[in-house]
């Protein structure tokens, strides 16, 4: 009887480092698919600032320094790479399109521009992408950060190298009400 | 609940489902059978075998039931409610199309199919059997009556029924319930056919015991089957998607105060609907269907949604009304 004490709980023990392993990397994958399609919905916003820069400018043209900040900060976000640096470029151009509505409140013009309606549209639901992307991606980081902060598993994740993932911060003006109404009221 | 467990629990109801509706349509058979005599014979192997006509055509027919739900009982609820798909040109319709799938981004699950169904209540439901074949219709009313925070809202409940796995088993229920109630219908008529000699009077009472009497108990277990506890859950599901449980509130309290009656989908879809919707007129079949309470009182689940935690939104769509 006492002879299978050691092999069964030898036997339990790689059975929990395999299943704790395995968790492990199913969360990093979850976390990197989950920062992959927060780049889409990125991609999605870089692809429609031109457009809107372009259906504004008619209107705001005494405001030719924003609509250039604007379209630099949309170009650095573009270029951005990595969790980290992607942060700052989007918290820059979440800077520079406030600025820009906060000045399109001026001009009543725009709020009777078919096409600008249209753009508030494709404007407020790339923000509700990015922000959901953002939401689900920061819980899945939180998760996988937990697994490998608390006992036991972060004895697997030391030994495996796991490192912490990085969380993707709302920028500022973003975390108050978002100014995307530059058509409707 | 733990997720997987109610994933589970709905696979082992949706069979329990199909088995008591084989069993319902093989004691009819059956009854049929040995009350008009028709347990023919055939030959195979030299031997005569027994052939229980009527019940063999009914378990077939149970069969051909059960697999044409699992198949298409999405296309069937899709069709009852009319449901077409959205057309872009419409800025609510696009508007839609938008909130669907970003729930579906929040939610990490492919974007099911949005459709519109022309039916001035307001209302939604999802169908289909896996959140890869998954979707959600909207009606007209509800469109022209929600911000864009309570569709969103009304749309991330539906996404919580895909995603707990409520569809399929929901999608079976509306679709075996609208069986039994076309054969209620035709046993009860069928009565009238037993006016001849002694037995088959006796033949066609008995099946009128079993329209009258186990079809709305089988309706009953169906209905025990889709516990008030998956609503809630659907909620809970859509106040985590969206952070904004009061925008679903909001919304819940709008449909609650809705007096137009469905013009399509009837009792049989009722289950699938977010809120219980209002029945119009007082057919026979209605009373089948008052056994049902598939839905919480309302009071109840938007005070739930009021008392969580997450009141601070951070969400932003309440920038603009759907409909300025």
């Amino acid at each position: 009887m006492g002879i299978w004490i050691a092999p069964a709980g030898l036997v339990a023990v790689a059975a929990w480092l395999g299943f704790t392993y395995n968790r492990l990397v199913a969360l990093r994958n979850q976390v990197q698919n989950a920062w992959r399609q927060i780049d889409v919905q990125l991609r999605r916003r870089h692809d429609l600032i031109p457009n809107l820069v372009e259906t504004v400018r008619g209107v705001m043209r005494f405001e030719q320094d924003t609509l250039t900040a604007v379209i630099e900060a949309r170009n650095a976000a573009a270029r951005a790479q990595g969790v980290a640096e992607v942060n700052v470029a989007e918290r820059g151009l979440s800077e520079a399109l406030g600025r820009l509505f906060a000045l399109a409140e001026a001009y009543p013009e725009l709020k009777s521009n078919q096409n600008a309606r249209a753009l508030q549209e494709e404007l407020t639901t790339t923000e509700n992408r990015i922000a959901f992307a953002r939401q689900l991606y920061n819980d899945l980081v939180m998760r996988y950060n937990t697994a490998q902060e608390t006992v036991p598993s972060n004895l697997v994740a030391r030994g495996m190298g796991a490192q912490p993932a990085v969380y993707f911060e709302a920028a500022p003006t973003e975390r108050e009400a978002p100014r995307v109404d530059l058509a409707i009221r | 609940m733990d997720l997987y467990a109610q994933q589970v629990r709905n696979r082992r109801l949706t069979w329990l489902l199909f088995i008591g509706f084989a069993l319902l349509l093989g004691a009819v058979g059956l009854v049929a059978d040995a009350a008009l005599g028709t347990g023919g014979t055939f030959w195979l192997g030299g031997r005569a075998w027994p052939l229980p006509l009527f019940t063999a055509l009914a378990v077939a027919s149970a069969t051909l039931a059960a697999s044409g739900t699992y198949l298409a009982g999405d296309r069937v609820v899709l069709a009852t409610m009319r449901a077409r798909p959205l057309d872009p040109a419409r800025p609510a319709e696009r508007m839609l199309g938008n909130v669907v799938e970003e729930v579906a981004i929040a939610a990490g699950l492919p974007a099911p199919a949005a459709f519109v169904a022309p039916e001035p209540a307001p209302n939604a439901l999802a169908t289909g059997r896996s959140p890869e074949r998954a979707s959600i219709v909207v009606t007209e009313g509800l469109l022209g009556a929600m911000t864009r925070a309570e569709l969103a809202a009304v749309v991330a409940h539906e996404m919580g029924h895909v995603r707990n796995a409520d569809i399929r088993l929901m999608t079976t229920v509306a679709v075996l319930l609208g069986s039994i109630a076309l054969l209620c219908d035709v046993l009860l008529r069928a009565r009238v056919l037993g006016t001849g000699d002694r037995r088959r009077r006796g033949t066609f009472a008995a099946l009128a015991v079993i329209a009258a009497v186990v079809a709305p108990l089988i309706a009953r277990l169906m209905a025990l089957a889709l516990s008030r506890t998956r609503e809630f859950e659907a909620d809970r599901t859509a106040a985590e998607l969206t952070r904004d449980p009061l925008a679903l509130a909001r919304a819940l309290a709008k449909l609650g105060a809705n007096e137009v009656p469905v013009r399509r989908g009837g009792p049989q879809v009722a289950p699938l609907f977010i809120v219980a919707p209002r029945l119009r007129g007082d057919t026979a079949r209605r009373d089948v269907f008052r056994l049902f309470a598939t839905h919480p009182p309302l009071a109840e689940r938007i005070a739930r949604l009021e008392a969580m935690g997450y009141a601070r939104a951070e969400r932003r769509e309440d920038v603009a009304p759907a409909h300025p």
